[in-house]
């Protein structure tokens, strides 16, 4: 269907408005809100996120992006639920307790609401207990991790332990990222995956979630 | 440094025309080391400091580094040395919890429409009060967040990215906002505290990549970059730029623009052998020792090793072209003796090099 190609281009261009115009046409035209989204609105997300992954395109083009597709699925919300479209899994994201830095943690974000999973963002700074909350309360299929500073990434493992000690460490995959991390330390800490960058995260993400 | 000071070093360090030969490539007896406003004694745990203090004593930096009075960053009493003279704009007041830094300090751009033009006072009496006395040595004024980095601290980094698509004409009214600000600064910098040199901080790198494209970083830096830097070096300055992150794409534009030295490198964002190689014949590298893992959490014979490596790396030999730092600055993670250990072998295998150099 050429309008959901539309819709996807208009995406990848960060053109929230045209965004809004074409679902809103896609919709009229009584298109199913599960089309729309998925071969419209997140194949969209998707292909900028293979481009921001191949260094094609830079933050800016996917904050413009994830602005329009959040544009595109709020407007097909309610269709959504209409048709018992469900997300294909749910995350819950945080920066850690000590660390203030969130623009990495919201691209991963991003990036995974790209790939039609649903994410709990708790913000930054957020202490453990309130993340094993957290996922206590949600239900995740995975925890995502994030801390910018060498001062913080110790936290991630503090996490991991509080989780265990909830009885919640085997009901969810733990992943972390941050710019000091590396794989030797998330397999030191016991993480189940470590993600380089946004893109890799989603889909580690929705790796897990398929299993 | 008094004379007195000069004579109880371990090592006399590099003084003004000897940086200024290496910063052109055209000789130096030595490497040089500076670690600079990279360490704040006086913010590390106490324990440390008479340790610290001491090491900086006897090692005396090659370049002095000294602060311009920074302009507060919101103050609504009348006062025009600030960045935003609004009343009640500052974000902080009233908070009581700790927000991301992306909404530290973000205002509106309807506020910010309403800040004086003449903000900061270009006239500010107490400008250069951290001005230290001088001794003969290279003096270099760090003014601070640059073009991008200002449009930060008024925004927040997500909102600025928008802003790039959304609001340019801000954008380029808050770097003409800077760029009027530095020149005012060094100009005076010159006059009255001798300065040699001008450093700020823009954070264009990420871990891979920069923030922006290169088109992107063309429109709206270049233009500003280039007058600046055209600017210093009509009063006989150098340009020094820190850029954290991996800014490969920029760096050609960054020396058309007229940067002269670089900092930090930062190591894991690019490969270090590779920029060296690439631009070394071209800029000075003020080249940062890793704080993500070597420093913090090597051992004091890593921690020498990559001292060794960065020296190879970045000095060119009977031309110059490095100035050893930290990549950042230092946090109490980092263990006292690969502190000491990063100091005392910058010093003794410079030395090493450039008597070596000064037999051929």
């Amino acid at each position: 269907m050429a309008i959901l190609e539309d819709i996807s281009q208009a995406v990848q261009k960060g053109r929230s408005k045209e965004v809004v115009a074409l679902v809103q046409q896609a919709i009229d035209e009584g298109m199913e809100a599960k089309d729309i989204i998925d071969a419209g609105l997140l194949k969209g997300m998707g292909e900028l996120g293979v481009r921001f992954k191949n260094n094609e395109v830079y933050v800016p083009e996917v904050l413009m992006a994830a602005k329009a597709l959040g544009r595109g699925t709020e407007l097909i919300k309610g269709k959504l639920v209409e048709e018992g479209v469900k997300p294909v899994g749910k995350v819950v994201i945080a920066t850690v307790r000590g660390d203030l830095h969130d623009i990495g943690k919201s691209l991963v974000r991003m990036m995974m609401e790209g790939s039609g999973l649903e994410v709990v963002d708790l913000g930054v700074d957020v202490p453990e207990d309130v993340i094993v909350a957290a996922v206590n309360e949600h239900k995740p299929q995975i925890l995502a991790l994030s801390s910018l500073l060498t001062t913080t990434m110790e936290q991630q493992s503090v996490v991991i332990e509080a989780l265990k000690a909830a009885g919640l460490r085997d009901q969810v995959k733990v992943m972390v990222g941050g710019a000091p991390l590396t794989q030797d330390y998330s397999d030191k800490i016991g993480a189940d995956a470590y993600a380089p960058d946004a893109y890799s995260a989603a889909e580690v993400a929705k790796a897990f979630v398929s299993e | 440094m008094s004379e007195k000071a000069f004579a109880k070093a371990k090592i006399q360090p590099l003084m003004r025309d000897e940086i200024i030969s290496l910063i052109e490539h055209k000789g130096v007896r030595r490497p040089a080391v500076c670690t600079g406003h990279w360490i704040h004694i006086n913010e590390l745990e106490e324990w440390k400091q008479p340790t610290l203090y001491k090491t900086i004593e006897e090692y005396p930096e090659d370049v002095v580094v000294f602060y311009l009075k920074k302009p507060a960053l919101f103050d609504d009493t009348g006062n025009k040395y600030t960045w935003c003279d609004v009343p009640g704009a500052d974000p902080s007041i009233g908070r009581t919890g700790s927000v991301a830094v992306d909404e530290e300090n973000d205002i509106e751009w309807d506020v910010y429409d309403k800040i004086s033009p003449e903000c900061p006072d270009i006239n500010e009496p107490t400008m250069f009060c951290n001005n230290p006395p001088e001794d003969g040595r290279y003096r270099l004024l760090w003014v601070s967040d640059g073009f991008w980095g200002r449009l930060w601290d008024y925004r927040g980094m997500t909102n600025s990215l928008f802003d790039l698509y959304e609001e340019p004409e801000h954008v380029h009214a808050v770097a003409k906002r800077v760029l009027r600000f530095f020149k005012a600064a060094i100009k005076r910098g010159v006059e009255e505290a001798n300065i040699d040199g001008v450093s700020w901080g823009d954070d264009f790198g990420m871990q891979r990549d920069p923030f922006m494209s290169p088109e992107m970083w063309k429109e709206f830096y270049y233009p500003y970059f280039k007058e600046f830097c055209d600017y210093a070096h009509s009063l006989g300055l150098h340009t020094w730029l820190h850029c954290c992150g991996d800014c490969r794409k920029l760096i050609d534009m960054f020396i058309e623009t007229g940067v002269d030295v670089l900092h930090p490198v930062q190591k894991y964002t690019m490969d270090e052998k590779e920029i060296a190689e690439k631009y070394g014949d071209r800029l000075t590298f003020w080249a940062g020792m890793d704080l993500q893992r070597i420093m913090p959490f090597g051992t004091v014979d890593e921690v020498k090793a990559e001292v060794r490596h960065f020296i190879d790396t970045f000095h060119r030999p009977h031309q110059g072209g490095l100035i050893l730092t930290l990549n950042n600055r230092i946090q109490d993670n980092v263990p006292l003796e690969n502190f000491v250990a990063y100091i005392e072998e910058a010093y003794r295998y410079s030395e090493e090099v450039g008597q070596r150099e000064a037999k051929k």
